[in-house]
């Protein structure tokens, strides 16, 4: 994986591309940083779970559940990547 | 050699107060190490919790809420309020910070109807919980666990309490509910019977000293509680390893991973379950797993599709699992936990019946040639039979009992019944009739093994979680444009995705120009406050869904007129699709013949 990927940035785009390649019912809008996941992207728990799954892999990492508790939108869960991909750097 | 039967879940345990070679171990999270607490060691921390809970001046039959995600923790709590002969009542801890409200509504329902002196919980969720003591007048005191026992010896001594078969073990409130949970009572002795019955080598799955269980289930739901926590303490099993359910939930491939590590026997999932670990395991996350210690995947809790099971048995043939090793089993609350289960070591079976008979109230083998083109037929998985001293019959809306492959309400007797609803005499006196216990589940039997058609209960069941219709339809009121008292939230069978899709129809006299804006914010709203994604939202005119004369609301017959397409105002792309689907649902076959 090219270092670009795990920058902040990087992250944004593969969680992105995640919610892209993986929601059921595809947003009238564009997905951005900004997009909230419940409210808007109408991920459900399990949807939910599954993408943690898969950004622990993407990545290498290990997330915890329960940091995961107050996320409500795309960059808060790209941060919480993001913070997660330094902290085991 | 027989094992002494304790009369109490109580003398359960200090039957093993010495036992240091068994043991329950939990993993909690991959980067923390996995807790080993032998049952000596679980005597000596239960002991240590219900010292703790008599200074705090709790008495025999006072009771005590357990909010508690932790697993070792809730496992010392629920044993030892009940060694201090104080009553647990678990309640499921909070998931989600969004759906905060709603959490706070249903706990404190359950606190209340309860009588709850005492919460225990942990650091993290108690300061969630702040606003239920000015709520609850009852309620003393929000304590977290750790606290509450740090200043007490490992080794503490407690004041001894007589508890007796007859008295109350804990209370279950029915989950899913964010409106009228209700409190099954059940006393030492149902648990003992029950859970005697469920080890037990006739008609049980026959455990042994050497028996080694793996569970993911919520510790605070019946199926997790009584049959991983109890079960292997009074049967004497040598080991159960506990996996956090939400570990489960993100990668399900830890299921399989430590029934392979731990050389696991036993294991129980609902339907769902098996399901996620067909379609969400790679095969490189099980790479080298070994199945073949399996002997009982136990399947139940929900509806169990019989090509769900067919396709994880493919799945996981290669390594090492047997088809043999399912065990269907029907159950319920209010039976403890289990009811019937099918013989072990019995294949898979399901009975292959022609739908169309299923609307005449009976369930009709099918013919050959039904069977050869796979149309207008139904499998119904064999559910087994009831265990010794147990009864259970199959009647008619009258009450007369029905013969074999005769479709009707199930009712159950004998020893593992609870007591009634908690405080709530009402509720208690409907759940039986001349002392038999109403199920609200349909089915019909064969040769004394139960089939299981669908719930006559409108409880609608989403991946193993419970939704009550009334929850989802006030969620939908909410919404500006929906007419309140107006909405019917009903659960469809899609055999095809092997789940129940849930449609929500309302009324409304918004224009046509809103449809779209109402629909979004009630799916974002019910997925919000309920973590549930409706599968349709049909927007209707006024005056469009069935009631009775006296205005209530009638779930059922909305359903059928739904599957007839008599609702006015389904889109035609979804309702095919759907009706495809149900042209084969069994659910709808069945709901359609009590209608008759």
């Amino acid at each position: 994986m090219s270092e670009s990927n795990r920058t902040y940035e990087g992250v944004l785009q593969v969680v992105i591309k995640h919610l892209e390649d993986n929601l059921e019912d595809k947003p009238k809008a564009p997905i951005t940083a900004a997009s909230n996941l419940v409210k808007e992207l109408n991920l459900d728990s399990l949807q939910s779970f599954e993408m943690v799954a898969d950004l622990e892999d993407h990545y290498e990492i290990s997330i915890r559940l329960d940091e995961l508790q107050d996320v409500e939108t795309v960059a808060e869960v790209a941060r919480i990547v993001h913070a997660q991909i330094q902290a085991q750097a | 050699m027989s094992k002494p039967r304790p009369k109490t879940l109580v003398e359960a345990l200090e039957l093993v107060a010495d036992v240091e070679d068994k043991r329950y171990s939990h993993l909690i999270d991959r980067k923390q190490p996995i807790v080993e607490v032998t049952y000596g060691a679980l005597f000596r921390r239960a002991r240590r919790v219900a010292a703790a809970l008599q200074e705090r001046g709790l008495r025999h039959g006072d009771r005590v809420g357990l909010i508690i995600p932790d697993s070792p923790q809730f496992v010392d709590a629920i044993w030892g309020t009940m060694l201090a002969g104080v009553v647990p009542v678990p309640v499921y801890p909070p998931m989600n910070i969004g759906k905060l409200d709603a959490y706070i509504d249903n706990t404190t329902h359950i606190l209340r109807k309860s009588g709850c002196k005492l919460v225990l919980t942990d650091g993290r969720v108690k300061p969630i919980l702040g606003k239920l003591l000015s709520q609850l007048p009852a309620l003393q005191a929000i304590e977290v666990l750790s606290k509450l026992v740090e200043p007490f010896p490992e080794n503490a001594e407690m004041r001894p309490v007589e508890v007796k078969p007859d008295d109350i073990a804990f209370l279950q409130f029915t989950s899913g509910s964010t409106s009228r949970p209700k409190g099954v009572t059940l006393t030492h002795a149902n648990l003992i019977a029950n859970v005697s019955a469920i080890g037990g080598a006739t008609g049980g799955i026959s455990i042994t000293e050497n028996s080694c269980g793996v569970s993911w289930l919520p510790l605070f739901h019946d199926m997790g509680l009584i049959g991983f926590v109890f079960a292997p303490i009074v049967n004497g099993a040598a080991h159960v390893r506990f996996i956090s359910p939400l570990m489960f939930l993100k990668r399900p491939a830890v299921w399989l991973q430590q029934l392979s590590e731990v050389r696991g026997n036993i294991t129980f999932a609902p339907n769902f379950a098996y399901g996620l670990a067909t379609q969400r395991v790679k095969p490189k996350e099980i790479e080298g797993i070994d199945l073949s210690s399996v002997v009982v995947a136990g399947c139940g809790a929900e509806p169990i599709q019989y090509d769900t099971l067919r396709k994880f048995a493919d799945y996981y043939a290669p390594y090492g699992f047997k088809s043999t090793a399912f065990l269907p089993c029907y159950g319920m609350a209010e039976h403890s936990l289990a009811i019937t289960f099918v013989g072990l070591g019995d294949d898979l079976q399901a009975d292959v019946v022609d739908a169309e008979s299923l609307t005449a109230r009976e369930a009709k083998p099918a013919t050959p040639e039904q069977v050869a083109s796979g149309e207008g037929i139904i499998k119904v998985v064999n559910c087994g039979s009831t265990f010794p001293e147990h009864e259970l019959k199959i009647v008619d809306d009258e009450e007369n009992t029905l013969g074999d492959r005769e479709v009707g309400h199930i009712r159950l007797k004998g020893p593992s019944i609870m007591r009634g609803y908690f405080e709530d005499e009402e509720n208690s006196k409907k759940a039986f009739v001349d002392g038999w216990l109403v199920t609200g589940d349909l089915g019909y039997t064969v040769d004394g093994n139960l089939f299981v058609c669908g719930r006559s209960k409108e409880l609608i069941i989403v991946n193993g979680r419970n939704f009550y219709p009334q929850d989802i339809e006030w969620q939908a009121y909410q919404i500006e444009g929906v007419r309140k008292g107006n909405a019917i939230a009903f659960p469809i069978h899609d055999r095809e995705a092997g789940r129940e899709r849930v449609v929500l129809a309302v009324e409304s006299r918004a224009p046509e120009e809103q449809s779209a804006r109402i629909r979004g914010e009630i799916l974002a709203k019910v997925l919000e406050s309920l973590s549930l994604r409706l599968d349709e939202i049909l927007l209707l005119p006024p005056g469009t869904l069935p009631k009775t004369s006296s205005g209530k609301l009638q779930r059922t017959k909305a359903a059928q007129m739904f599957r007839e397409q008599q609702l006015r105002g389904q889109t035609k792309n979804n309702s095919w699709q759907l009706v495809k689907h149900l042209a084969q649902s069994r659910w709808a076959y069945v709901k359609s013949a009590l209608k008759r």
